[in-house]
């Protein structure tokens, strides 16, 4: 089911600057220290996270079960090459989490068994986990209205490279403009992105 | 433009993952030598975290943690490392199997065999459908075919289909219920399908996709799951790089979707093997 789930806390607080992402961080250093238990707190802390991140891009359930997996572990193997003055753990997280999707839906081989599911994907109604609830939070609704600011090519380019996984050639292909175009457009795109989620420059 | 200027620009590309090969490697060195592309790489990578956070959390299964516990018990640890580099390759290199444990590697050699399990399952499954039809339903699907051949898009100028075109990938791209699957060509080139069942609209993308003889034309079909085709449209391979198509008509849920090699203008069945397919449920 689909449920909006305003959560007023987050309102305010920038995904870096939170009590609960500092939570991580040091969590991140005791892993790094090979403290298991750690290592079990921050999976059940952003695991949803990155497990429905890499499902919106992999769609295939089994295969999003693997690269989160693959994940976790290289969290566990390179906890102490994570560097907190280069940005907040749920950045160095759902980046490695978003570039390992990526490298499987590259990866021609495994291109060919991204499974093809009749899988709604915003809209689950989990037939694997029943007594999950998706919900959209107030990070969904700021990034809406945030997309909603950018010109249509923009946006197109964007939510092309994001969430379809395509290199900025093939989005070029696909959206009949020069590469020169798409180069700047997903620049400029990210820029005002950023500028309206008030993400520190 | 300099070159430093060009690799500046492709600061939002990277951020979001969207530099391949040769040019991501440039822009990385490029990185270390700028500190001001840098700081613009650490904002638009923050900003593509928030798009991140934006998506639906969704529980993994509840044995994946046990299963990760039970890993990590086994797998050796990196060690920092040794100096900090001004990069923002926050995000290690691709694991190998020799930088791993043995437990590791014995793990992720499951995985490539289950993954091989499933290779091409949506090319095999349309496999089975295109060549089991039977042609006593060519022959009626030709027919019925006849009548919406006045209603593709092929009169449509350069132009205007362009934008028609990028509009309709993008809609398939947005929409909710989106999916892709990818497969290799017969003869050269991979194709990436993408639809919407809700938007009864599919597009695909077909990188190296040789070039036809003259008299020859590539032509996309919807095939449904009583095995009848339905035409959707004819294409030339682009003079360069990647070819894209959107399909004309509508697809319906469980369509395979297809391309074969026909004569010039299009046929009204296939009249040859598909060169690729896929299933889309």
């Amino acid at each position: 089911m689909l449920r909006l789930v305003p959560r007023e806390t987050d309102r305010r607080q920038d995904y870096q600057s939170t009590d609960k992402l500092a939570t991580k961080e040091t969590l991140l250093a005791q892993i790094a220290g090979g403290d298991q238990a750690a290592f079990g707190a921050l999976y059940d802390e952003i695991s949803p996270r990155v497990f429905g991140l890499i499902r919106r891009l992999l769609v295939d359930h089994a295969q999003s079960e693997e690269v989160t997996q693959e994940v976790f572990l290289e969290i566990w193997q390179n906890a102490s090459r994570y560097e907190p003055s280069k940005g907040g753990a749920s950045t160095w997280i759902l980046t490695m989490a978003h570039r390992r999707a990526i490298d499987r839906i590259r990866s021609s081989q495994s291109g060919r068994d991204r499974d093809v599911k009749i899988g709604i994907r915003d809209y689950v109604s989990d037939y694997d986990n029943v007594a999950d609830t998706v919900e959209t939070t107030i990070e969904h609704e700021r990034v809406k209205e945030a997309m909603s600011q950018l010109t249509e090519l923009q946006r197109q380019a964007v939510t092309l490279a994001y969430y379809g996984g395509f290199s900025h050639s093939e989005v070029a292909a696909m959206l009949s403009v020069p590469i020169g175009t798409v180069k700047t457009r997903l620049r400029d795109g990210m820029i005002r992105l950023r500028d309206e989620l008030g993400v520190a420059s | 433009m300099t070159d430093r200027e060009e690799l500046h620009l492709l600061s939002g590309a990277y951020a979001l993952d969207a530099l391949e090969g040769d040019e991501k490697a440039r822009f990385e060195a490029y990185l270390l030598t700028s500190e001001e592309t840098r700081a613009e790489v650490a904002s638009l990578s923050d900003t593509v975290v928030l798009i991140g956070l934006s998506t639906a959390p969704v529980a993994p299964p509840a044995d994946l943690k046990a299963r990760l516990m039970a890993q990590i018990a086994v797998t050796p640890q990196r060690a920092p490392l040794p100096t900090a580099r001004p990069t923002l390759s926050a995000v290690p290199a691709v694991t190998t199997p020799q930088q791993i444990s043995p437990q590791q590697d014995s793990s992720a050699g499951a995985v490539s065999a289950a993954s091989l399990g499933t290779t091409s399952r949506a090319a095999k499954k349309a496999a089975a459908r295109w060549y089991s039809r039977p042609a006593s339903i060519l022959v009626a699907a030709a027919a019925a075919v006849a009548l919406f051949v006045g209603g593709n898009i092929l009169g449509l100028s350069a132009g205007n289909q362009s934008q028609q075109q990028a509009a309709a990938i993008s809609a398939i791209v947005s929409a909710s219920d989106y999916q892709q699957a990818k497969a290799d060509v017969t003869g050269g080139g991979t194709a990436t399908f993408v639809w919407s069942v809700g938007l009864k609209q599919s597009a695909v993308v077909i990188d190296k996709l040789p070039k036809l003889a003259d008299g020859k034309t590539y032509q996309l079909w919807y095939i449904d799951k009583s095995s009848n085709a339905t035409p959707a449209g004819i294409f030339n391979a682009a003079s360069s790089g990647t070819t894209v198509s959107v399909l004309s008509g509508a697809m319906a849920a469980g369509d395979t979707l297809g391309i074969t090699v026909e004569p010039s203008g299009g046929s009204k069945a296939p009249t040859t093997a598909p060169i690729v397919a896929v299933q889309s449920a």
